[in-house]
């Protein structure tokens, strides 16, 4: 009996010790690539397309401010949840911090200058952009994983300032650049072009110093020398645009504000803000003539409509007609002109059907139809436009825009050259850029008319309106008010600059204020991300929103 | 008792007549009241050391002086004493044990024990329980019937997930709480293989896998619920176990040859709550009737006013072009509904030959949910039989097939926002205007397929197209079974060898038609997203062992043996969208194609898991009365590296019983059984497997650029590995009694533990500027304390009237501490941005937080910004406690000869929900809630401006409702989810053995019963009858927040069965 027994013991002894050998291999992810599949390429195209996401979020946030679209409010206070910022919070620091972190050294020592000036460069822009939307943030604590789990903020100059240096870093990395050097396999900016990029980097530091100009004096110099260098961009080539396609789903790689309104069969989700249209086609004495690119009525005439059978109906789809302005005569309200059709600022009231009546995003930037007055609704089917398809472009920066920063240091800092000639510059590139446009997407206009289509004859009238504005305007303020009036008409697509440039020169000064009058200390930064507060025990969350970042010492009262 | 005791005493001076009066040896034959032998019986004599054991046929031999007394006991069996009286040869009958002392129940890894012996609690419930009820969800079954353990729907459609926990949750780490499931002996998956976020509908289309067992399949269920009991089972027992026996499986002997169960169920499932809609307002905002989503509208007139059918009907139906309908009550919602037929048969076979006992079980059930194309059927086939061999083996097997069929519309987590954001066929529902004639206008585009609603752009999709295009699947064919054998070495020593197979495939599907109006546009464009699963747990087990006494008054029962457990799971799967054909679900009839799902995760991986234990345990007895038993297991896993994956945990109770030792107890009528138990157990928790290494995160085709060309990315995967982590250790004391008092009219026990789980191996949310979102690390104690009392008492018990009651009582009160000062908190479920489920150093597990009102200081009240409405807060707090306070059942079973009524009632107290349901109702002035005059403008109650001054800023009510009481804040949307409930009503009639004594029936009874019958939720809007028995958060650790998850479902049925 015992021998049994011991027999026994010793299979199951035997049994046990086979199996444990078998244990290790099973602590390995069958499912996923072993970190040595890591490639510079693949790390560079991660980061490219989190910032051309990290760029959208910023945009579609800060656009809502300065009237471009709508912001529902009805207060500045409760404008924006702070879950409204998690993704854009997330993508900057765990997809492109994290990915630009790691790639550098890797890619410096591989002598990837390209991968690594770029991944450099628009960190840089991503620190900048994090800063102008939520002040100070965490930056030198920050993405070190479980090393430092509640990462401190910074002060907003010092993070400001590291961008600067990093920036310096990408034009020194573009510089090393040598025959030798690999270009990467798909650079969805520039095509693996390093003197585009060097003149990208030089422009964010001219934007950068900028920014800072009110509240740093030393920066007027360094102004002044990169615009004397002059290696900005400051021709369409060199534009800094991200570029979809019309690949619809899987991945979905269309202008995420032509999925949004001509993607479905639901109809148009965005509004555009009331102010921003009325400023293109009341605010002077002709109508802007890119509005036609840039918009897109769905109806014509609000007031003879067939697809407005009865007055029931129109009273509750367009329920502010049947409302009295409770603005000044002289600031815009509800509908502009027949057909265009947002939402004033501020107004909360629940969605009426009119997804088949808003005016809605036009054939630039984001690929969508050419208003030719085909008064019909956007969207997939039968009877409703489809517009290009979707391959539109992200205008990040463009050489306009350098043109009135140009502007504004000329009248401001007298930084170089005259003004009023930057000025005309960068609105005659704005038009060819929208003119050209459709043609670059390789979209056929649906009409030829030219009443409708930007003509040289439309464009210098207009300049000649603009330049009649600047000489007439009275004081320098009232000048930069022409500049940044034309510099926010040409950012359309570009919350960002148009956000910054409002809160460091409070203009344009004419905008529609709030409906209900009510809304409230205007947003000076965001809330911080929930994210953030709920899981960093160093984050204290702001209570109010008129929180000023840094480079911001102007008056109290912007609305 | 008494009468058992005159009867007993009758059969012992039967058995004592006639005897001659001879020393000689003893020859006896053990059996059962059937005649079946009894094995391994011990056979002592009264008064004297030593004695022998019966073999495996119950033949056992004993030389004794002819005025002895044997004294015969059996596990399981009323110890018995026979006189000798000079025979030698004897033929002894034992009674199955009723009383206390012979009770025996089967506890870890199938061991049948005496009750009595055990330092912990065990509750047993009979499978008569269980079956013949019109519920296919054997979890849902035992809601109430033990003490201490806890079950909560996710949702009333039919084949929905449910939640399990035993003893509250112990793990921070949202994975699962659910109870380990052992059938036959052997780990049976029970987990919920999710394959859509809860946003996605992942919780509730989700079936969870203890639906594949068959309830009328169920001889008994036994559940284990502290770590001392469930020490053998090692780390998969932490969560309690729950040992399901099957007729198959359980060796149960018939009462003739062949035996046939015959049993046919239909009942009735249909919706136990709707809400009370206003019939004085119809659709449209501040007065004015129109095609809002909200009920603000006009008030209903006589003759109605008159309102055009919306644009896209008259488009598609010329019938309706110009024409007018009426501005009037619709009953739209009750009448979405239906009534759903829920059949169940079953036939059982069992046979018992004289080695042998086989039975075979098959049972269909169809379920039809109360929803439009919610139904579940399952068919379930079993075979299982034991042989005792001569050559000392004995043999069991069981087989049991399930193929287990769900299918749903899709139930998404939606915002109620109106223009819905995630699929779900109750998105849209429940807010419905009651001025919409959703039933009498038609739904489809008999063109293209779309969803016609009432308004046109800015859709809301009918929730009668959602019903019959936007479709769940979930279908599983599941072998499982078990092959043991058991070989007798010598006498008392026994090895035993268990084969264990659980192996499934399940097949998941999502079927879209494109022409919805919900969901993004891959919704809209069309979706079918498909994935098989395959799962397999091999399981084999070898145990010794030997029981024996010692000297007169020891007995010692050891078992010892090892255990190796393999899981396999792998799945793949493919999402494909914009949809050619409608009305066609192929992957080739859809243009694109992926493999992540709607969230963005991973369709195909596969997981491995293998672990490895040994395990050893003793129970030494003291003359009848004192039992102290020990155990330990060594675990290695293979999750962890290889210098943490080892971890030892020991466990020890005691047991004793003074009515067997006290003389004055002995014979006192008061305590007729009482029995003190403490033990203190250890128990193991290892992590998932993947969580020590790192890895590359790589997503091919991101992206298509410009070009048309593919962009594929690499990154850093956004968890940080931690080669570190190490088992998580629970510890637990408990202490019970366990008593049968007053004649044995009552039965009381009580069990109050605390357990501690420390070193908690938990996901830790990192803020993103850390560059990571999460990682798994050791941290924290979570603590469990409660008690668990059952009281019974038998009010009547006469002749032919009986009458028990049952009181069920369980509290549980959870505490995180210990959680180290970097880490803020943990989310487990919901939204991390609120309304979500955290963890939080000094709470009880699972704290609902989210945005809240602004209170001023000074007095206390809640603060309006400038144009009247609540100002919130820019972060996040406590907003409540979804943990219950306690739970209480009872049960009344009143039996007049062969009627018998059973009722079973519940009461939860306390525990807190945010209920998505209820504040849109509000929000949106659907129910009779908001039937007040709506003309007068209104100024939020108790509220103070930003200064300080009371408000007298007037808004108009439907602004007030909809801006602060309905999608204001959501700590303005949480209430108490207090309820009581009849959840059970049954009638049975037995028909009595002299009726059916000329027919083929055996037995025959028909039964009829009902669940969910009536409920009430006091806290809740009133009109709103809202049941907070639902979860939206599906199956884990986190619940207490609900978005559109369905009402609850009512099944009123009746049953036949017969025995031939």
């Amino acid at each position: 009996m015992k021998s049994k027994i011991t027999i026994y013991l010793a299979a199951a002894l035997v049994f046990l010790a086979s199996c444990n050998k078998q244990l290790n291999p099973l602590l390995t992810d069958p499912s996923k690539p072993s970190p040595a599949a890591a490639d510079n390429d693949l790390y560079l195209n991660n980061i490219q397309l989190r910032f051309r996401e990290f760029f959208q979020d910023a945009t579609d946030l800060s656009d809502q401010l300065v009237r471009q679209e709508v912001m529902f409010g009805p207060t500045y206070y409760n404008a924006f949840s702070p879950t409204s910022f998690d993704d854009i919070w997330n993508k900057a620091y765990v997809d492109i911090f994290l990915s630009a972190n790691t790639m550098v050294p890797q890619a410096e020592a591989k002598t990837q200058y390209i991968h690594a000036g770029i991944a450099q460069i628009l960190k840089a822009y991503t620190m900048v952009t994090l800063v102008d939307l939520f002040g100070d943030i965490p930056y030198s604590e920050a993405t070190k994983g479980v090393a430092n789990t509640n990462p401190k903020v910074d002060p907003g100059k010092a993070i400001y300032d590291s961008a600067l240096a990093l920036l310096d870093s990408g034009i020194a990395n573009m510089a090393r650049k040598t025959s030798a050097t690999p270009t990467p396999s798909n650079d969805l900016f520039y095509g693996g072009d390093g003197t585009a990029w060097t003149k990208l980097a030089k422009t964010l530091k001219l934007k950068t110093y900028m920014q800072e100009r009110r509240t740093d004096a030393s920066v007027a110099s360094k102004i002044s020398a990169l615009i004397a260098e002059d290696d900005l961009i400051n021709a369409p080539k060199y534009d800094f645009v991200y570029s979809y396609s019309t690949h619809a789903v899987s991945p979905d790689a269309r202008h995420p504000h032509y999925g949004s309104n001509y993607g479905a069969s639901t109809g148009t989700s965005d509004y555009i803000g009331t102010y921003f249209m009325w400023a293109l086609q009341k605010d002077k004495s002709m109508p802007d003539p890119r509005t036609r690119y840039y918009l897109y009525r769905q109806i014509d005439d609000i007031n003879n409509d067939a697809r407005l059978p009865d007055q029931t109906t129109t009273q509750f789809a367009i329920p502010c007609l049947y409302r009295s302005s409770p603005y000044p005569p002289t600031t815009c309200y509800c509908i502009v002109g027949t057909g265009y059709l947002g939402r004033d600022h501020g107004n909360n009231e629940g969605i009426p059907p009119d997804g088949a009546l808003r005016t809605t995003w036009g054939v630039y930037p984001a690929a969508g139809e050419f208003d030719a007055n085909q008064n019909l609704p956007a969207g997939t089917g039968g009877k409703q436009v489809h517009g290009a398809g979707g391959n539109g472009i992200n205008p990040i920066w463009l050489s306009s825009y350098t043109y009135f920063l140009k502007a504004e240091a000329a009248l401001v800092l007298g930084a170089g050259g005259d003004a009023k000639d930057w000025l005309t510059k960068g609105v005659n590139a704005s038009f060819s850029k929208v003119a050209g446009f459709p043609a670059a997407i390789g979209y056929t206009l649906p009409t030829t008319d030219t009443n409708l289509l930007i003509t040289p004859y439309k464009q210098s009238k207009y300049v000649g309106i603009v330049q009649g504005l600047y000489d007439g305007a009275s004081s320098d303020d009232d000048k930069l008010n022409v500049i940044m009036k034309e510099y926010y008409l040409a950012a359309w697509g570009d919350g960002v600059e148009a956000y910054n440039n409002y809160r460091r020169t409070g203009k344009p000064d004419n905008f529609q204020p709030a409906l209900g009058g009510n809304a409230g200390s205007f947003i000076r930064s965001f809330f911080y991300p929930s994210v953030y507060v709920t899981y960093n025990k160093n984050a204290a969350q702001k209570s109010t929103v008129d929180v000023k970042v840094f480079w911001d010492n102007n008056t109290d009262n912007l609305k | 008792m008494r009468k058992l005791h005159c009867y007993l005493m009758g059969v012992l001076l039967l058995i004592g007549s006639g005897l001659l009066a001879q020393t000689t040896e003893v020859t006896g034959k053990v059996t059962d009241p059937t005649g079946s032998p009894i094995p391994n019986v011990s056979v002592r004599i009264k008064g004297v050391r030593g004695g022998t054991s019966a073999d495996a046929n119950g033949v056992f031999k004993i030389k004794v002086v002819p005025t002895a007394v044997l004294i015969i006991s059996g596990v399981g069996y009323e110890a018995t004493e026979v006189p000798v009286n000079g025979r030698t040869s004897l033929t002894l009958s034992l009674k199955a044990g009723t009383n206390a002392l012979s009770e025996v129940v089967v506890t870890a890894l199938g061991r049948e024990k005496e009750k009595k012996a055990l330092g912990y609690a065990v509750t047993t419930i009979k499978g008569t329980a269980v079956e013949q009820r019109p519920e296919t969800d054997i979890a849902r079954l035992l809601t109430g019937k033990a003490p201490g353990v806890n079950i909560l729907n996710s949702s009333g459609i039919s084949g929905s997930g449910t939640n399990i926990n035993i003893r509250g949750i112990s793990s921070i780490n949202a994975g699962n709480a659910t109870p380990l499931f052992v059938v036959d002996g052997v780990p049976f998956d029970a987990g919920t293989n999710v394959n859509a976020n809860f946003q996605y509908g992942g919780g509730i289309s989700t079936t969870s896998r203890f639906l594949d067992l068959d309830p009328n399949n169920v001889e008994n269920i036994n559940v284990l619920k502290g770590l001392a009991a469930a020490v053998l089972y090692g780390e998969a027992g932490r969560n309690g176990v729950i040992l399901v026996t099957t007729k198959n499986g359980s060796g149960h002997k018939s009462q003739k040859k062949l035996e046939i169960t015959g049993t046919q169920s239909i009942s009735a499932n249909s919706v136990a709550n709707l809400p009370d809609y206003t019939h004085t307002y119809g659709g449209g905002f501040d007065l004015a009737p129109s095609a809002a989503f909200s009920n603000w509208g006009a008030k209903f007139t006589n003759p109605p006013l008159q309102m055009s059918y919306s644009p896209a009907l008259q488009a598609a139906f010329p019938q309706y072009a110009g024409k007018k309908q009426d501005y009037k009550f619709y009953n739209s919602v009750h009448d979405f509904f239906r009534t759903g037929l829920i059949s169940t048969t079953s036939v059982n076979v069992s046979s018992a030959g004289q080695n042998t006992t086989f039975n075979a079980n098959y049972s269909y059930t169809g379920d039809q949910g109360f929803t439009p194309n919610n139904r579940v059927y399952k068919n379930n086939l079993g075979v299982g039989g034991t042989a005792k061999l001569s050559n000392h083996f004995t043999a069991n097997a069981v087989l049991n097939f399930a193929i287990t069929d769900m299918q749903t519309p899709t139930v998404g987590a939606n915002g109620g926002g109106g223009s819905a954001d995630k699929a779900s066929v109750f998105g849209n529902l429940f807010f419905t205007p009651t001025s919409i004639n959703l039933m009498g206008l038609p739904f489809q585009n008999p063109i293209d397929g779309s969803s016609i609603y009432y308004r046109n752009t800015n859709d809301i999709e009918n929730p009668r197209w959602a019903a019959n295009n936007n479709i769940t699947n979930d279908k599983v064919y599941r072998t499982f079974g078990t092959l043991g054998l058991k070989y007798e070495v010598i006498k008392g020593l026994n090895v035993s060898y268990r084969f264990g197979l659980d192996n499934y495939s399940e097949y998941q599907s999502l079927s879209v038609n494109k022409g919805g109006k919900q969901g993004d546009n891959t919704y809209k464009t069309g979706t079918y997203r498909t994935t098989n699963i395959q799962n397999t747990i091999i399981n084999h087990t070898l145990i010794v062992n030997y029981n024996t006494t010692f000297g007169n008054d020891f007995t010692l029962d050891v078992d010892a043996g090892g255990d190796f457990r393999h899981d396999l799971y792998n799945q793949t799967g493919m999402r494909s969208n914009q949809q050619l054909v409608f009305g066609l679900f192929d992957h080739s009839n859809f243009i694109s194609h992926d493999s992540k799902d709607e969230g963005d995760n991973d369709l195909d991986y596969k997981s491995e898991k293998i672990r490895e234990g040994v395990f050893a345990q003793a129970t030494l007895g003291y003359k009848d009365y004192l039992y102290l038993q020990a155990s330990g297991r060594n675990d290695w896993v293979s999750t962890l590296e290889p210098t943490h994956r080892k971890l030892l945990y020991p466990s020890v109770s005691l047991s004793y019983i003074p009515t067997q030792n006290l003389s004055f107890l002995q014979d006192s009528r008061a305590v007729n059984y009482l029995k003190l138990r403490v033990g203190y157990a250890t128990s193991a928790h290892f992590p998932d497997p993947y969580n020590t290494r790192s890895s590359f995160n790589l997503t091919a085709n991101a992206y298509i650029d410009k070009n048309g060309n593919v962009v594929n990315i690499g990154g850093i995967p956004d968890r940080v590995p931690n080669p570190n982590l190490k088992p998580e250790l629970l510890r637990e004391i408990e202490g019970g009694i366990e008593s049968r008092l007053f004649d044995n009219r009552i039965t009381l026990d009580i069990t109050g533990y605390f357990r501690t789980a420390k070193d908690q191996i938990l996901d830790r949310n990192l803020d993103a500027s850390t560059g990571y979102h999460v990682t798994q690390i050791n941290a924290g104690s979570v603590d469990n304390k409660g008690v668990e009392i059952a009281l019974g008492y038998t009010v009547v018990r006469g002749k032919d009237w009986r009458w028990e009651l049952q009181g069920n009582f369980t509290l549980n009160r959870s505490k995180v501490h210990g959680l180290p000062d970097d880490i803020k908190q943990i989310n487990i479920g919901g939204y991390s941005g609120g309304p979500g489920i955290f963890v939080i150093n000094g709470k009880p597990l699972g704290i609902l937080e989210g945005s809240y009102v602004q209170v001023d200081p000074k007095s206390g009240k809640k603060i309006v910004d400038a144009n009247g409405y609540y100002l919130g807060s820019s972060d996040i707090g406590i907003i409540g406690d979804p943990n219950a306070k306690y739970n209480l059942t009872g049960i009344s079973t009143l039996t007049y000869k062969w009627v018998s009524l059973r009722m079973q009632w519940d009461y939860t107290k306390g525990g807190q929900i945010w209920s998505n349901t209820v504040r849109t109702m509000l929000a949106r002035g659907v129910t009779k809630d908001t039937d007040f005059d709506r003309t007068l403008p209104f100024i939020l109650p108790n509220t103070v401006k930003q200064d300080g001054t009371p408000n007298d800023i007037q808004q108009s009510v439907d602004n007030v409702y909809f801006n602060s009481y309905g999608f204001g804040q959501a700590s303005t949307q949480v209430w108490d989810a207090t309820v009581i409930r009849l959840r059970e009503l049954a009638l049975n009639f037995s028909i009595p053995a002299k009726i059916l004594k000329n027919t083929p029936f055996g037995s025959a009874s028909i039964g009829f019963s009902g669940t969910n019958l009536w409920y009430y939720a006091p806290n809740f809007p009133k009109h709103t009858r809202f049941d907070p028995e639902s979860n939206s958060l599906g199956v884990g650790s986190a619940k207490g927040v609900e978005l559109f998850s369905g009402p609850s479902s009512r099944r009123l049925g009746a049953t036949l069965r017969l025995t031939f």
